[in-house]
C-alpha cells in the first residue's frame, strides 16, 4: 500500500468504515511509516478534540411545551392521509369491465393532460431567471405590475442560486451562466426604474436600485465560484436583505392584487 | 421497529397522538443535528420545531424506503441549509477575541489560569466556529458521523449524495478541523500535519 493510498482511508479507518482486511493493511502500512503514522495521530488527535464540544440544549421548560407550540403550527393542516391515497382501489377492484375501461381512460386523459400543460411547461429555476420580460397585452399598471413581478421573482431565482452555492457545485450553473443572466436583469432594471414613478412605487424603486447594484457586482466578477469575490455577492446580498426585501415586495404586491379582486368582486354582487 | 412503523402508518392516517409520540422519540435528535449545523441554540430550537411541521405535512411521501430517522435527518439537513443560504453566511470569527473570554493562546501561555468551565466554553466556541468554517456538506457529513454515529451508507442516503463523495468530504471535513484547531492538540502529528 502506498502512502497516497493510506492516507485516503484514513477518514474510514478513524470512523470504522472500512472493510476489515483493508483496515489491516492499513494499520500494517502506519506500523511501516512513520509520517502516515504521524499524519493519522494527528487527526485521532483532532477527532477526540471534536469530543470536547458541548452542547448548550434548551432545559426541561422549553422542551414542556415543546408538542404545543407543534401542534398550534400543524393544527391547520392535517396530513395527506394514506387512507385518502388508497381511495381510489376499490373502484378498480370492481367486477364491472365498463367501469374499469372508463377508469383506464380517464386515467390516460389525465396523463395526457399533465404531460401537456404541467409536466412539460415545468421550467427550471435557471430557466425561470432567463424568462423575458412578462409581455401582457394589458396595459399602463398591470402590464407595469407583472413585468416588475416577473423581473423579481428572476432576480430571487439568481440569488438564491448564488447563496446556496455550494462548493464549486452550486445547481444554478457555471459563473458565465449568472454574469449572463445579471446583464440582462441589469438592461430591464433601467427600463423599470424608469417606468416605477408612482410615490407608492419608491420602496420597489429603491429595491431594483439595491438589485443593480448586486448584480453589477455579479455581472463583473471574472473569477470561479468559491472564491472572495462570489463571497462579496453573498455578503452584498445578506447586508442588505435583498433576498427579505424580494420577498416583502411580493407580498405586498399580493395584498394589491387580492384587495384589488376583492374590489372587482364588491362591483360585480352589486350589478 | 414494529411500534415505530406502527406509529408512523397511525400518524399517516391522521392520528396526533402517534405523531407526537413520534416527535418525543426524535426531537433531542433533531434539535441536536439542528444545532450542530447552526452552531446557534435559538436557531436549532425554531429549526427543530419547522421539521416536525414539515414532517407532519410530508407524512404521506414516508414510503419507509428509508429508516424514519433518516427521513427526518434529509428534512432536517434541507431546513439547516435553507437557513444558512436565507441567513448570514458570515462564518463566526476565531480570530477575534471572544467578548469577556480568554484567548486560547493566551490560557496556554500562562498568563493567565482560567478554572475548566471557562476553557472548555472557550474550546466550544473555536470548535463550533471551526466547524462554521467547513462548507454545508463538509459540515453535513462530519455532524451526521461524528456526532450522531450515522453510517456511511446512511449519510449518503440522508445527504443523497454517494458514498464515496462522503467519504470524501469527511476527510476534508477532518483535514479543514485539524488545520483550523491545531493549536489545541498536543500530538506527535502536529509538526508533520502543519
Amino acid at each position: 500500500m502506498t502512502h497516497e493510498e493510506c492516507q485516503d482511508r484514513f477518514a474510514e479507518l478513524l470512523y470504522g468504515g472500512l472493510e476489515p482486511d483493508d483496515a489491516a493493511v492499513c494499520r500494517e502500512h502506519l506500523r511501516g511509516c512513520d509520517g502516515c503514522a504521524k499524519a493519522f495521530a494527528a487527526l485521532e488527535s483532532t477527532r477526540s478534540l471534536m469530543d470536547r464540544r458541548v452542547r448548550d440544549e434548551p432545559g426541561e421548560a422549553y422542551w414542556a411545551s415543546y408538542w404545543s407550540r407543534i401542534e398550534s403550527r400543524i393544527g391547520s393542516t392535517a396530513p395527506k392521509s394514506e387512507a385518502a391515497s388508497r381511495r381510489p382501489t376499490p373502484i378498480f377492484r370492481l367486477p364491472s369491465a365498463w367501469l374499469a375501461g372508463a377508469a383506464a381512460i380517464l386515467l390516460v386523459g389525465f396523463g395526457i393532460y399533465l404531460g401537456r400543460n404541467i409536466l412539460g411547461t415545468a421550467p427550471s429555476p435557471a430557466e425561470v431567471a432567463l424568462q423575458p420580460p412578462t409581455a401582457l397585452h394589458t396595459s399602463g399598471e398591470d402590464s407595469l405590475a407583472a413585468r416588475t413581478a416577473s423581473y423579481l421573482e428572476r432576480s430571487k431565482v439568481l440569488l438564491q442560486g448564488i447563496v446556496n452555492q455550494d462548493d464549486l457545485q452550486g445547481t444554478f450553473g457555471s459563473v458565465e451562466r449568472q454574469r449572463r443572466i445579471s446583464r440582462q436583469l441589469i438592461g430591464e432594471a433601467h427600463v423599470l426604474s424608469a417606468a416605477l414613478k408612482q410615490p407608492d412605487q419608491q420602496q420597489v424603486r429603491e429595491l431594483i436600485a439595491d438589485l443593480q447594484i448586486i448584480l453589477l457586482q455579479l455581472a463583473n466578477i471574472e473569477v470561479e465560484p468559491g472564491t472572495p469575490a462570489i463571497e462579496l455577492v453573498k455578503q452584498g446580498v445578506d447586508h442588505k436583505s435583498i433576498l427579505l426585501k424580494i420577498r416583502v415586495e411580493e407580498l405586498r404586491a399580493l395584498s394589491r392584487r387580492t384587495s384589488t379582486q376583492a374590489a372587482a368582486d364588491t362591483a360585480r354582487t352589486h350589478l | 421497529m414494529t411500534d415505530e412503523k406502527e406509529l408512523i402508518h397511525r400518524a399517516q392516517s391522521g392520528d396526533t397522538a402517534a405523531f407526537r409520540a413520534l416527535v418525543e422519540r426524535s426531537r433531542l435528535h433533531v434539535f441536536r443535528l439542528a444545532y450542530d449545523m447552526t452552531g446557534n441554540r435559538h436557531d436549532a430550537e425554531d429549526l427543530s420545531q419547522d421539521v416536525f411541521v414539515k414532517a407532519y405535512r410530508s407524512l404521506h411521501a414516508f414510503r419507509g424506503d428509508a429508516k424514519w430517522s433518516t427521513w427526518l435527518y434529509r428534512i432536517t439537513m434541507n431546513a439547516c441549509l435553507d437557513h444558512r443560504g436565507a441567513a448570514s453566511r458570515k462564518p463566526m470569527n476565531t480570530h477575534e477575541p471572544l467578548n469577556d473570554e480568554i484567548l486560547p493562546s493566551q490560557a496556554h501561555a500562562g498568563e493567565v489560569t482560567p478554572d475548566r468551565a471557562a476553557e472548555s466554553r472557550i474550546l466550544g466556541r473555536h470548535i463550533d466556529a471551526a466547524l462554521g468554517r467547513l462548507s454545508n456538506r463538509e459540515r453535513a457529513v462530519f455532524t451526521l458521523r461524528h456526532y450522531h454515529d450515522l453510517p456511511l451508507k446512511e449519510i449518503a442516503s440522508a445527504l443523497e449524495i454517494t458514498e464515496g463523495s462522503v467519504k470524501s468530504y469527511l476527510f476534508r471535513a477532518l483535514a479543514h478541523l485539524q488545520e483550523d484547531l491545531s493549536f489545541y492538540r498536543n500530538d506527535p502529528g502536529m509538526e508533520h500535519a502543519s
